[in-house]
């Protein structure tokens, strides 16, 4: 697809390609949208409605500008626009449950404005959904069309399996079953959530409806194309906005409980070995580092609860938190919501098995590497994990981060370290090439050393590395 | 009414693995317009006693879309 209009300083985004409406392009490196003349009544009635001004208002959906620019000179171009750019596109499987549940939420009540202004959702992918500034947001300005009365929502089946279906398998059978999202880029089949969901769903009302009678019903009526004729009946408005209030009362009530014990750091700064005065030495060298580098974007790379992710983003610099740890991600973004957080950005990512391109020729959703290079990458206290626990060599690590970093701000754990023991303690110690002269030396193939500082009150030591 | 849920959870307990090819969209489509009618009638109930709630108690009410204007101003 990326071929499909392929000019010098002109490239079609991959991924846009489904609905005729319009699609996203690239001119000179500027992000733009092409809003396609079939779609001409619909752009037209989302601006005199007043439902892009109140979207926008309220930061549920990107702003744009009217451009001229080569798109619009297109025979089937009405016109061009100019979207709000998003800091980094994140993808629901790498989101934690409240970043879901929200998405959903958001959803469900764009579409309830849109319904105020005799519009409504023509499709409600999960993907349309990103986070800028702490919320989620729509990014897709060609999702509306002129409301139809007694019509059922066209969506209604996309935003179960993109939502409804991962919450509720999260909620009740296991968290990590988002995963199938990766698996699934239409949303997770309901007849699959219906089988995967514990027995006591069946008294929950609500899931039990729009899933596993939602699946039956998918079954029966595969095939059968006379939809109001076969029951006889039409959905009018109240129908329309009775359902939505309901998916968002089941959505709102959903809880994912879990222990705080089921967490891989849990207490982990309580219990490491950093003193106070090393806590604080760490803190201040990164933060004199970030200063002098004045970066655009970090991302932190095991990021915890945040801690040190937070040294980034207090300096109103985009950042993005990874962990493995779902508890820690979740605790992590509840923490941006309640402080108002804008520049920091917590998802779910296993860097041993990060998210790959997926899609229509591997090119719809992005792999991690793909959605780099930032500015800065912190990787403290984490290398060790992959060193020793998944068994990767120091230069597999440095082409890795020379991929997605300009500089790096790296912490060496030593051997001697107690929590690197524990790693040891279960396995046998093959790593005869972990030391810190030998991690200099591997990384000093794609980066400059610039600073080499021990940490006080402790053998761990923190390194600054610019890539040649 | 009971007849329409024994019907309902019938559906439910006989599910069969879905066919290879299907046309998701009809199903969905049939569901939400039985749900509709309940679910409208519901959501104007609501709405009423949300009215009812503010008019006796001079105060705004739990309701989701008074919430959230509420949130704007």
């Amino acid at each position: 697809m990326k071929k499909r209009k392929k000019k010098s300083n002109f490239q079609i985004e991959a991924s846009s390609f489904r609905d005729p409406s319009g699609y996203l392009f690239y001119e000179k490196g500027t992000l733009y949208r092409q809003v396609n003349k079939v779609y001409k009544s619909d752009y037209l009635l989302l601006k005199s409605s007043g439902l892009y001004d109140q979207l926008t208002r309220e930061k549920l959906l990107v702003r744009h500008d009217e451009v001229n620019c080569r798109g619009s000179l297109e025979t089937n171009a009405f016109k061009v626009i100019k979207p709000e750019l998003i800091d980094f596109i994140s993808y629901p499987y790498e989101w934690s449950f409240s970043e879901l549940k929200d998405a959903a939420l958001t959803t469900l009540r764009i579409n309830q404005i849109a319904l105020e202004h005799g519009m409504s959702l023509k499709d409600s992918s999960v993907y349309n959904i990103q986070f800028l500034r702490g919320k989620p947001i729509m990014i897709d300005t060609f999702s509306f069309e002129k409301y139809q009365e007694n019509k059922p929502w066209v969506a209604y089946r996309q935003f179960c399996q993109h939502f409804l279906a991962p919450l509720a398998l999260m909620a009740f059978t296991d968290i990590r079953l988002k995963n199938l999202l990766r698996v699934y880029i239409d949303g997770i089949p309901l007849d699959l959530a219906a089988k995967l969901l514990p027995k006591i769903t069946y008294i929950n009302l609500g899931i039990f409806t729009h899933i596993k009678l939602h699946a039956r019903f998918q079954q029966k009526y595969a095939g059968n194309t006379q939809t109001s004729k076969t029951i006889g009946k039409n959905m009018n408005r109240a129908g329309m906005l009775g359902l939505i209030d309901n998916l968002m009362s089941i959505i709102e009530n959903m809880t994912w409980k879990y222990a705080s014990d089921d967490s891989e750091w849990g207490d982990y700064y309580n219990k490491t070995n950093y003193t106070n005065k090393a806590f604080d030495h760490k803190k201040n060298v990164i933060s004199s580092w970030i200063k002098k580098i004045q970066p655009k974007n970090v991302w932190d790379l095991g990021a915890n609860d945040g801690t040190f992710s937070r040294i980034a983003s207090n300096m109103n610099i985009s950042t993005v938190a990874f962990d493995i740890d779902q508890i820690a991600v979740e605790k992590n973004y509840l923490k941006t919501k309640k402080n108002k957080e804008q520049m920091i950005l917590p998802l779910v990512i296993d860097l041993a098995n990060p998210s790959p391109a997926i899609g229509w020729a591997h090119q719809e959703r992005k792999s991690l590497i793909d959605r780099g290079p930032v500015d800065v990458v912190f990787a403290l206290a984490f290398i060790h994990h992959l060193c020793i626990s998944n068994n990767v060599p120091f230069a597999n690590l440095v082409t890795f981060f020379a991929s997605i970093t300009k500089h790096l701000v790296i912490e060496f754990i030593p051997k001697s370290d107690s929590q690197l023991q524990k790693l040891l303690a279960t396995r046998v110690d093959i790593y005869s090439q972990y030391s810190l002269d030998n991690f200099i030396e591997a990384f000093s193939k794609h980066f400059s050393l610039i600073q080499k500082i021990k940490i006080s009150e402790s053998d761990r030591v923190l390194l600054l590395f610019t890539k040649k | 009414m009971q007849v329409a849920i024994v019907f309902l959870l019938l559906m439910v307990i006989s599910t069969r693995q879905a066919e290879a090819y299907i046309d998701p969209g009809t199903g969905s489509n049939v569901l939400q317009l039985i749900l509709g009618g309940s679910l409208g009638t519901l959501f104007i109930m609501k709405r009423y006693w949300h009215s009812i709630i503010k008019l006796l108690t001079g105060k705004k009410s739990k309701d989701r879309n008074s919430e959230e204007k509420k949130k704007e101003e």
